[in-house]
């Protein structure tokens, strides 16, 4: 285990990778601060050239950019109101009223600390609850399997953005795009309306970048062809010109306020990892949440909402705490329980690890490595924040309309380059206009990819359950595992609904 | 993880080593040129193909006279690479290294632009042996209680096989053509989903390639009980041959070196005989040994017919005989 240890260590040590590190949390607050953009869209353009790295310096590329991703959609969600990510949302209530009354650094601050301990936290449950997961996953058959897909698929498409039906609708739609091509079973091509290039099914990472990138950079286009984003910046910059009297000596996070905010902290940390463990839940879900667990908890419930700190330190704990948790579910099982845990697991599946209960008997070393990374990107994100926040809110006001162009060749470079077929490359723009489309509509878009990724898991291991059932239908419940996984679904979604009612 | 579908090629970094092992300016030979010859695998990343591929590009450049870029090509099932190799200028500079599954099993039960006559083997690199295995603690140990137990209660054990027609499944076909006896054929992702079904004790038997179950082997995890070939495997030598057992059944999977069949015969002989040349040399022996590549017998373009004609011919017939039924 030691020697494990050393060895992990100067993977994840080497000033390549700490170099990584740096590049990618400076890109993801980046990216986090603009409206628009997100962290994610830039993971699904870099997928295709993680070939050119090291796996170790890969991971902390990507770590980098998602962590600092999480912490800075906080910026333009204080300085502005506007979310710079969906996470970010339950921040602005409180972070843009405490940026009015003159308060914009303590917020900031706030907003730092609090996300680097519920990320730090998150991190560490999943390094020491991920191994005994993966352990228990070896007593996973096809029956077990079918009803933990089963729950995860109806998670994942009953807790995005609280739209059930259209959660559900759109997961269907993942799932019937991932039965193109060979049936798992008999190994016949199957609706690819005698398109040869379709036999194999489509790939993964057109459809990932197409849904995350393409689709996005469109909207973002045409918003901007509308002039909404102007003006909603117009109105931003009036309403920063009205902080009048603005004292920065009077703004500075105080170590009484800071301790008056720990409690949110917590609830957030704790809230926040048991959320984001859930597939398909994801940070604006656990931001919510927690803010609304902190505001029963708080000794001044009255301030939420009106710029309180701790209603800040409670959303963005919260939201920043599904980052570590997120990754359980795909370590100890191989299923992706949110967008970012996807573009992970295409990740490993590039450098030659498959995500599942045998990723970390088979690649101990790479994954002790990226958990010390996941551990130091938190360190690089609290010392980065520290020294460039009085910058940040600048970077928000950076105009994403420029970053089309190039999104748009990235993605079709990386996408050509990934399995050199021209096929991808049709296969994403079809993503494309298909994300374009249900965004349109105002459909959420990441239930598709995870019922695209775990729809053929689902699939295949219903029929090889009924394959191994003789045909019997009741050996779907024959398993005490199982019934257990279909009884926590419903529990629990019962649970958010009332709890999303109860909000309302 | 059930991303079977993000296969995703090394091309880039395959062709950046090569860059790196085969900037060998050698005289060109006249007939093949300077431009770089691609080797095309319909395979994704990472596999026991990308290393043998790549042991090839580092070895072979500098006796075939021109670089060596290894391009991985997974799409469409591996069909899409040897589209890539069927419409590329025949001239000798774009071929295909694949085993049976994509130029015969696929070729006979798919719609495809060619037929098997029109792939043209020019070396033979390796024989993969499939092997059956189960846990440890199974109450079957040996291939002759195994079809016992078959032969007493048939269809009670699951068998977990990779993707159907495989070449991990078709022996366990023509296995049951010989013998008779029925068992559940379950496929799965691939070997490692195999792996963990058999280790959590969900199915009784599986089969895979040696390499992929060596270290479970040896730990004790699991029994390997039988091979599909002439010869035992170097990398499991205590497993007897079901030849030795006494069914008549072998079915080793060559691996090959395809042109496409256009490509003029005298071109053909030439990048055999430099592919066999660099293989040969002590480097390639070592890398291969280090890889366990098994290109310990590698075999020219005569051989390597021989082996596919035969291969096509036992294929049809366990095909044929699945469509009976």
């Amino acid at each position: 285990m030691l020697d494990l240890i050393i060895q992990a260590s100067q993977l994840a040590f080497h000033p390549y990778v700490l170099m990584y590190v740096f590049l990618g949390v400076l890109l993801g607050i980046t990216l986090g601060a603009i409206p628009g953009l997100s962290g994610d869209m830039a993971i699904a353009l870099l997928l295709p050239f993680v070939f050119f790295l090291e796996p170790a310096m890969a991971m902390g590329l990507l770590v980098g950019i998602y962590k600092g991703g999480l912490f800075g959609g906080s910026i333009s969600a204080i300085s502005f109101g506007v979310p710079g990510t969906p996470g970010a949302a339950a921040t602005s209530i409180d972070g843009y009223q405490a940026k009015l009354k003159g308060k914009p650094s303590k917020a900031l601050h706030t907003a730092l600390y609090s996300s680097v301990i519920g990320d730090t936290t998150s991190d560490l449950v999943l390094i020491f609850i991920a191994v005994p997961l993966a352990a228990i996953a070896l007593t996973f058959g096809p029956i077990e399997f079918f009803a933990l897909y089963a729950f995860s698929l109806i998670l994942i498409a009953a807790l995005s953005q609280g739209m059930v039906a259209k959660g559900l609708a759109v997961a269907a739609i993942g799932i019937l795009l991932a039965m193109i091509g060979r049936d798992p079973i008999t190994g016949a091509v199957r609706m690819t309306f005698g398109i040869p290039g379709l036999a194999g099914g489509l790939s993964l990472i057109p459809v990932l970048i197409g849904i995350f990138a393409i689709s996005e950079v469109v909207f973002q286009g045409a918003k901007l062809w509308r002039r909404k984003v102007d003006r909603i910046m117009d109105d931003v910059a009036e309403q920063a010109s009205l902080l009048q009297g603005y004292d920065i000596s009077k703004d500075k996070l105080t170590w009484a306020e800071f301790k008056f905010t720990l409690k949110a902290t917590y609830i957030g940390a704790a809230v926040g990892t048991f959320i984001g463990a859930l597939p398909g839940a994801g940070q604006s879900l656990a931001a919510f949440m927690s803010y609304g667990l902190a505001q029963r908890f708080s000794k001044r419930p009255e301030d939420f909402g009106k710029g309180s700190l701790e209603g800040i330190a409670s959303a963005e704990s919260g939201n920043s705490a599904t980052a570590g948790s997120t990754f359980i579910p795909l370590f100890a099982f191989g299923i992706p329980g949110s967008a970012t845990a996807a573009l992970f697991g295409a990740a490993f599946i590039l450098m030659g690890m498959t995500p599942g209960p045998s990723l970390l008997s088979d690649n101990t070393e790479i994954i002790y490595a990226l958990f010390f990374t996941l551990i130091f990107a938190n360190l690089v994100n609290l010392v980065l924040g520290k020294l460039l926040l009085p910058y940040y809110s600048r970077i928000a006001m950076i105009q994403p309309g420029y970053m089309i162009p190039a999104v748009f060749i990235l993605a079709i470079i990386g996408t050509y380059a990934a399995n050199n077929s021209t096929m991808d490359v049709w296969v994403l723009l079809f993503a494309g206009l298909l994300g374009i489309t249900l965004k349109l509509l105002s459909f959420p878009l990441a239930p598709l990819v995870l019922g695209f990724i775990i729809g053929p898991g689902a699939e295949r291991a219903l029929r090889q359950s009924m394959i191994m059932g003789g045909g019997d239908w009741w050996v779907l419940v024959k398993s005490p595992i199982a019934i257990g996984f279909y009884i926590a679904a419903f529990v629990l979604i019962m649970l958010f609904t009332l709890a999303l009612r109860a909000k309302k | 993880m059930q991303i079977k579908r993000a296969k995703i090629a090394t091309a880039v970094s395959a062709a950046f080593l090569t860059c790196a092992a085969g900037l060998a300016t050698a005289d060109s030979s006249p007939s093949l040129g300077n431009d770089p010859i691609r080797i095309v695998m319909p395979y994704g990343a990472g596999g026991s193909t990308d290393i043998t591929a790549r042991i090839i590009a580092a070895n072979a450049a500098e006796h075939c006279g021109t670089r060596i870029d290894v391009v991985s090509m997974p799409g469409a099932g591996g069909m899409e690479g040897l589209q890539f190799v069927a419409d590329a200028t025949p001239n000798g500079h774009t071929i295909l290294m694949a085993d049976y599954s994509a130029t015969i099993t696929q070729t006979l039960t798919e719609e495809t632009d060619w037929e098997v006559e029109d792939w043209s083997p020019i070396v033979h690199l390796t024989d993969w042996k499939p092997t059956v295995y189960v846990k440890a603690d199974h109450e079957i140990q040996s291939i002759e209680e195994w079809i016992e137990l078959a032969e007493a209660q048939p269809n009670s054990l699951v068998f977990g096989h990779a993707d159907p027609l495989s070449l991990v499944h078709l022996p366990l076909v023509m296995l049951e053509m010989e013998t008779g006896i029925q068992n559940v054929h379950l496929p799965t992702t691939g070997g490692g989903e195999t792996r963990t079904m058999i280790l959590g004790g969900h199915i009784d038997l599986g089969m895979t390639l040696p390499p992929s179950i060596v270290s479970n082997v040896n730990s004790g995890e699991v029994t390997a009980i039988g091979v599909f070939a002439e010869e035992r495997s170097d990398v499991l030598p205590d497993v007897p041959t079901f030849k030795e057992a006494g069914y008549d059944v072998s079915f080793e999977a060559p691996l090959l070196v395809y042109t496409y069949s256009s490509v003029p015969e005298s071109i053909q002989q030439e990048l055999s005989e430099c592919i066999m040349k660099g293989l040969e040399s002590d480097t390639a022996q070592t890398m291969s040994a280090q890889a366990s590549a098994g290109l310990n017998n590698v075999q020219g373009l005569e051989s390597a017919q021989a082996i596919y004609r035969s291969t096509t011919a036992r294929v049809s017939e366990v095909l044929a005989a699945i469509n009976e039924e």
